[in-house]
């Protein structure tokens, strides 16, 4: 473990007085707190901000901290003049760091919001994000599952262990939906629970169907003639291939309901919806321009009308 | 194999594995952020594991960013509204996109 400049960390002056560092942390809290931040390594970022704060807001241990640093400077300073440079301290720094974790290294754990570690306390939940596809929601589907589970060993030190388990994903979940694995969370001090397991479902997008609550919506290219001719188009579903029926004159954005094909759901099946989309040819060759052509001379259609009316 | 349900908790399991005091999370659903899904009475309430969550969440925002807990409740369903927004974003600019060519 490295020496960790609190007051770089807060961006705070070593001299700083105590509603300044609370200001500081307050405004680093509020941009990198996992619940509240969307920007990447955010956790990472306030657990680092949390534990200077938590070190620094303390009179007591700010004092400890600020002998520690200061006695770092006075030897590298010290080692600087000896040999020149400061490579000849980094031995003395692991020391530093052996013993400023054992100064520390309790208090922060009991302090970071995303560590327990009182006595006789139930262990830690685990929350995981859980990829799923929507065919695994059809019915119930057993998924592995590995996550790192962080503990505290003999010594106190944060370690993390890899657990990899087998669960059941019951059919019907829906997206951001959390479901509990009893007692696979981190282990409880002193007899008491483990933690639990949270899994928060995440629905993958898929690449034909969009969800829209139990219900899936597929768009389906037409071409003109299809639209105004009427067909019989064969779509998939997440169970097989239907047939669907395309009425003549369709118009682009149209819905089909296409009964009980969505999702799975406790109360009741969800529908698919088609929507259509006529779609031109990206070329027309001089057959296909007379054939336009004939239809633009012959044809009285004004696809603007609502224009006129409005202006 | 672990099996997996989507289990209830009662009033008295929420306040234990979030270690928050029952006032608290009593504040919390007085204030609808976290609602029983079944039982008229605290001793016949059951929450959803979502309510585990969402309590974790305001002992955390208490707790780390110094939020008063009477401001707990406003947060909390901005921040759910903030998440639902984004989710629906994403759906329909998914279904926007299929309908839209930049060319």
């Amino acid at each position: 473990m490295e020496f960790k400049d609190y007051y770089a960390t807060l961006g705070v002056e070593p001299e700083a007085d105590d509603k300044t560092v609370k200001t500081a942390y307050r405004k680093l809290a509020r941009q990198y707190h996992p619940d509240v931040s969307s920007l990447p390594g955010a956790e990472d970022k306030f657990k680092e901000v949390a534990e200077a704060y938590e070190v620094l807001h303390d009179k007591s241990k700010r004092a400890e901290y600020d002998q520690l640093r200061q006695a770092r400077q006075q030897r590298q300073h010290f080692a600087g003049k000896q040999h020149g440079n400061s490579s000849g301290s980094a031995e003395n720094n692991q020391d530093f760091a052996d013993f400023f974790e054992s100064m520390f290294g309790n208090a922060r754990a009991r302090h970071s919001g995303f560590d327990d570690n009182h006595f006789a306390q139930k262990g830690r939940d685990v929350e995981i994000e859980m990829p799923v596809f929507l065919e695994e929601t059809l019915e119930d589907t057993t998924k592995p599952v590995e996550f790192l589970l962080p503990y505290r060993d003999e010594h106190g030190r944060l370690q993390e262990l890899k657990k990899s388990l087998k669960v059941k994903i019951p059919a019907g979940v829906s997206d951001g939906e959390r479901i509990r694995v009893k007692g696979q969370g981190a282990p409880g001090t002193g007899n008491a629970a483990n933690g639990d397991l949270y899994l928060h479902i995440r629905l993958v997008p898929h690449p034909l169907f969009d969800v829209e609550g139990h219900n899936l919506i597929i768009t389906v290219p037409l071409a003109p003639w299809e639209a105004a001719l009427g067909t019989k188009v064969t779509i998939p579903t997440l169970k097989g291939k239907i047939q669907l029926t395309i009425r003549p004159n369709s118009q682009s954005g149209q819905r089909l309901r296409i009964k009980g094909k969505g999702l799975v759901r406790k109360q009741h099946q969800g529908d698919l919806f088609a929507i259509l989309k006529v779609v031109m040819p990206e070329h027309a060759d001089e057959a296909a321009r007379k054939l336009w052509t004939q239809l633009a001379d012959s044809v009285k259609f004004d696809p603007r009308a609502d224009w006129s009316q409005a202006s | 194999m672990n099996s997996v349900t989507r289990v209830h908790v009662s009033f008295a399991e929420l306040c234990q594995c979030v270690s928050v005091s029952e006032d608290r999370v009593l504040s919390l659903i007085v204030e609808g952020i976290v609602t029983p899904t079944v039982g008229e009475f605290p001793d016949e309430w059951e929450f959803d594991s979502g309510c585990v969550t969402l309590v974790h969440k305001a002992a955390r925002l208490h707790r780390d960013l110094t939020v008063e807990w009477t401001d707990i409740p406003l947060i909390l369903s901005l921040l759910d509204e903030v998440e639902q927004l984004r989710s629906e974003n994403a759906h329909l600019r998914q279904r926007l996109n299929r309908f839209i060519h930049d060319n």
